[in-house]
């Protein structure tokens, strides 16, 4: 078989908690030995209640947080700590995701006119990006503020874009949305999914939402994987801990 | 007598001349033990209904115009004054974020001694009693100890347990509730769901259930009220609107939750964004975004009876009446 | 901003530019030692001077120097020793927060043991051994006044900055791969401006009053080039005699500017913080 695109091996992650002037120290595991296997084209959902260490899994698939223990690997090469180019992240609140101070234009090519990515001009290269992701080419020149919602959350995707990630890992990116705009942004992830052949990583709360975008789902409960599954298997998980 | 009557309620944001019609003659009743939940969109007004019943509107919003009657008593006639008190003993308000309610300097226990006794002549101790019992009603393990805690001590849902329990303390008769499950994950508001349906059932309490999720409405309220750009769109049964919606912006509603449609295809959605609101839009306020739009709609659509108790603003409604 | 923010500001302006303007402004030069009659040492406000019939309308000291223009050249170099020590003093204590609040650790601790070590010392005793040490002068007086205020700059930023660190653009940018300065420069560092913008104007008032405070006890700066401090200490012996111009003119100069300074900053601190914005 094939080598995967993205895997992470027996990662743990635990805190040093020193409780008052006493200083008595306790640990707390987030993250208890998780492995996770991501092919390429693939989309998978990662679903927990707040607590069970999807988010920190997440920030430690992208590298913005090294892990206590374990390896990442890219393609089979084993990552250093740090971002990777081709894993990206769709952040869940866009309001504090984007810059308050910069106009669309420079959240969507300041990291690819670094990084050297614009070949051609940088307004026809915004301009792309920006209809790519449904949104009008005039708003290049808003601040985030002058933005709604929806639109602060599809300049988000389209800044992670912007790179060519082959990752994209969404952490709750529809969380906060009114289930019209929620529709919107889940039909548009799915669309750009088949059409640049990306790797979707899905971390939600909402069951509703991981079943409709992802073919596989993995279920995380006090920092462990508990089960893996297909997502038209969710249905006879526990009904305690989901609403179905 | 219902617990709550409000008759064509309207409030505008920011200055008289070109001011925003944020709720546009928005009438509802609630009856004593029912739950109705008023849903819509961020920006469609159900927050600001809420706060209006609450009295809580400070400028820039207005209250222009409607009645708004608690226990028979019409509460828009009453002094500022005199209204503090009568809410404060007959209806309670409960928030997204329970450090809205809650004093973060302030033990548990002194916010809950001094909710009670600012409205009620009862001694320290006995008010201290009654803390700890609603803690334990609202299902706090260990009432005792938390009582003598601080907000920042407690997790994220024994906060609002507690915010709940503070407002729930007076026994009021109109409890409204803006969106106060949407931070918590679904376990978590599975619960409170359930403690909150305990309680009413139990105290026979109306609730006004404000919030955005379809999904949340569906296993809980009695009756559902949904408002788009200021108004309320369709009212009726809960069980009847979700099965057979007769607005196109109810229907559009239900169809964009995951799980309506095979996985993996394309959800439905609406073209376009909410209309603005200063001024509101000629006619039926939905019309620029309505699949069923016609050249009638250019008319203010009425709100009409279609049976069963309900009613739809819709001059093409999906449910005819019978 | 509010009105008061604006009339503070616009007569800040007013005195800075008065200030740069002073060698056309003033009618004599009060630092020219030959321009200035002994003969007319301490008149009154209004006098005529003896021999070229000019009106010295605010009097003159003891030298007999016009008080109005050594006041716009005292105000010249009390205005540029502030300004140029709150700048440097800004940068000195922006780059240190800003390093503090990304590395955090030790270089946080370090940086940040050493700002705990520098406030607790009053200020004025650090300027004061510092000038002590190496004697008067506008260049000596401006490392002074470095030297005492940029631990305050410091602080705010790096606070200012981990509040901002903690915000998903942040990571945004380190996940796009942005240079570490590009990151602390284009997104940290303006999101925190406000703040600093509001410290630094409250600052600027205690910068130039440490000036004043240091000038008149003599150890400011050299008796030839007269700050606002310098002028009150100069008049300060006739204050009882009833010369009262000598020291309270220039007194109530640098009561407008200091003050100037803090409505300026309460106005920034309210137009940051949107709490307060509608009030």
């Amino acid at each position: 078989m094939n080598e995967p695109l993205f895997h992470a091996r027996n990662i743990s992650q635990s805190y040093v908690l020193a409780n008052g002037w006493r200083q008595r120290r306790s640990t707390l595991q987030a993250l208890d030995d998780v492995s996770l296997t991501l092919h390429a084209g693939e989309s998978v959902g990662i679903v927990g209640e707040s607590g069970s260490g999807k988010s920190t899994l997440a920030r430690i698939i992208v590298g913005l947080l090294p892990p206590t223990a374990g390896e990442r690997y890219w393609q089979g090469q084993r990552l250093p700590d740090g971002p990777h180019a081709g894993i990206q992240m769709v952040f869940q609140d866009a309001a504090s995701a984007l810059n308050p101070r910069a106009r669309v234009t420079e959240l969507i090519a300041e990291a690819p006119r670094i990084h050297g990515l614009i070949t051609s001009g940088e307004s026809d290269f915004v301009a792309t990006q920006l209809n790519r992701v449904g949104l009008d080419p005039q708003l290049a020149q808003r601040y985030p503020h002058q933005l709604s919602g929806g639109q602060r959350a599809r300049v988000g995707i389209a800044r992670a874009l912007a790179v060519k990630p082959q990752l994209l890992v969404c952490d709750e990116a529809v969380a906060a949305l009114d289930v019209l705009i929620q529709a919107q942004i889940l039909n548009l992830l799915q669309q750009l999914r088949r059409e640049l052949g990306l790797t979707l990583l899905f971390i939600s709360h909402d069951l509703g939402v991981v079943r409709h975008l992802c073919e596989r789902v993995v279920v995380m409960h006090h920092g462990r994987i508990v089960e893996t599954t297909s997502a038209g298997q969710l249905a006879g998980l526990p009904s305690s801990l989901f609403r179905s | 007598m219902s617990v709550l009557d409000v008759k064509d309620l309207t409030i505008h944001i920011g200055d008289t001349k070109s001011p925003a019609h944020a709720v546009d003659s928005v009438s509802l009743h609630i009856e004593r033990g029912e739950v109705v939940a008023l849903v819509g969109e961020s920006g469609s007004g159900k927050t600001l209904t809420g706060l209006a019943i609450a009295g809580l509107l400070d400028p820039p919003l207005r209250r222009v115009g409607g009645e708004i009657t608690l226990l028979g008593e019409n509460l828009s006639a009453l002094p500022e004054s005199q209204l503090r008190r009568r809410r404060g003993d007959r209806l309670a308000m409960v928030f997204q974020d329970p450090m809205a309610t809650l004093n973060p300097v302030l033990r548990i226990e002194t916010q809950l001694v001094e909710t009670i006794r600012a409205h009620r002549n009862v001694g320290r101790n006995a008010a201290r009693d009654e803390a700890l019992a609603m803690l334990d009603e609202v299902g706090i393990t260990l009432p005792a100890q938390r009582l003598r805690a601080y907000p920042h001590e407690l997790s994220g849902g024994m906060r609002q347990r507690v915010a709940i329990g503070a407002a729930l303390i007076n026994r009021p008769a109109l409890l409204i509730a803006d969106e106060p499950t949407t931070a918590l994950d679904v376990t978590l508001q599975a619960q409170i769901l359930a403690l909150i349906d305990q309680y009413r059932r139990d105290h026979g309490t109306a609730v006004l259930w404000i919030t955005h999720d379809l999904g949340v409405a569906a296993g809980f309220a009695d009756r559902v009220l949904v408002m788009y750009a200021g108004q309320i769109v369709e009212s009726g049964p809960c069980a009847r609107v979700l099965q057979a919606p007769a607005h196109p912006y109810t229907a559009a509603l239900l169809g964009a939750i995951p799980g309506s449609v095979p996985p993996g295809t394309p959800l439905a959605t609406l073209p376009g964004q909410p209309p603005g609101l200063s001024p509101p839009p000629e006619g039926c306020r939905f019309r620029a975004r309505c699949p069923r739009a016609a050249a009638a709609c250019i008319a203010a659509p009425p709100q009409v009876a279609t049976g069963e108790a309900r009613t739809v603003r819709c001059f093409f409604p999906l449910v005819t009446p019978p | 901003m509010s009105r008061r923010g604006w009339f503070s500001l616009i007569l800040l302006a007013a005195l800075l530019l008065a200030a740069l303007l002073a060698p056309w402004l003033a009618s004599q030069n009060p630092y020219d030692l030959a321009t200035l009659d002994i003969l007319d040492a301490r008149l009154p406000p209004g006098s005529a001077a003896l021999d070229h019939g000019g009106t010295y309308w605010l009097g003159t000291d003891a030298q007999g120097r016009d008080m109005l223009s050594a006041m716009l050249y005292g105000l010249r170099i009390s205005l540029a020793v502030g300004v140029l020590s709150t700048l440097l003093a800004l940068t000195a204590g922006v780059v240190l927060g800003l390093l503090a609040a990304w590395h955090g650790r030790w270089v946080d601790a370090l940086i940040m043991r050493v700002v705990d070590i520098q406030l607790s010392f009053p200020a004025i005793l650090l300027a004061l051994v510092l000038l002590a040490l190496t004697g008067p002068g506008v260049s000596k007086i401006v490392l002074a006044l470095l030297a005492a205020q940029w631990a305050y700059y410091a602080r705010t930023a790096r606070s200012a900055a981990l509040v901002e660190c903690q915000k998903d653009y942040v990571a945004a940018a380190r996940l796009l791969r942005l240079p570490t300065w590009r990151i602390l420069l284009r997104h940290v560092l303006p999101n925190c401006l406000p703040t600093l913008l509001t410290v630094a104007a409250l600052q600027l008032a205690a910068a130039i009053s440490l000036e004043a405070t240091l000038s008149f006890l003599g150890l400011g700066l050299p008796v030839t080039e007269p700050s606002l401090g310098l002028l009150i200490a100069n008049g300060f012996q006739y204050l009882l005699s009833g010369r009262y111009w000598i020291s309270v003119f220039p007194g109530l100069l640098l009561v407008v500017v200091l003050t100037c300074c803090n409505l300026l900053a309460d106005a920034l601190r309210q137009r940051a913080d949107p709490r307060e914005a509608g009030r």
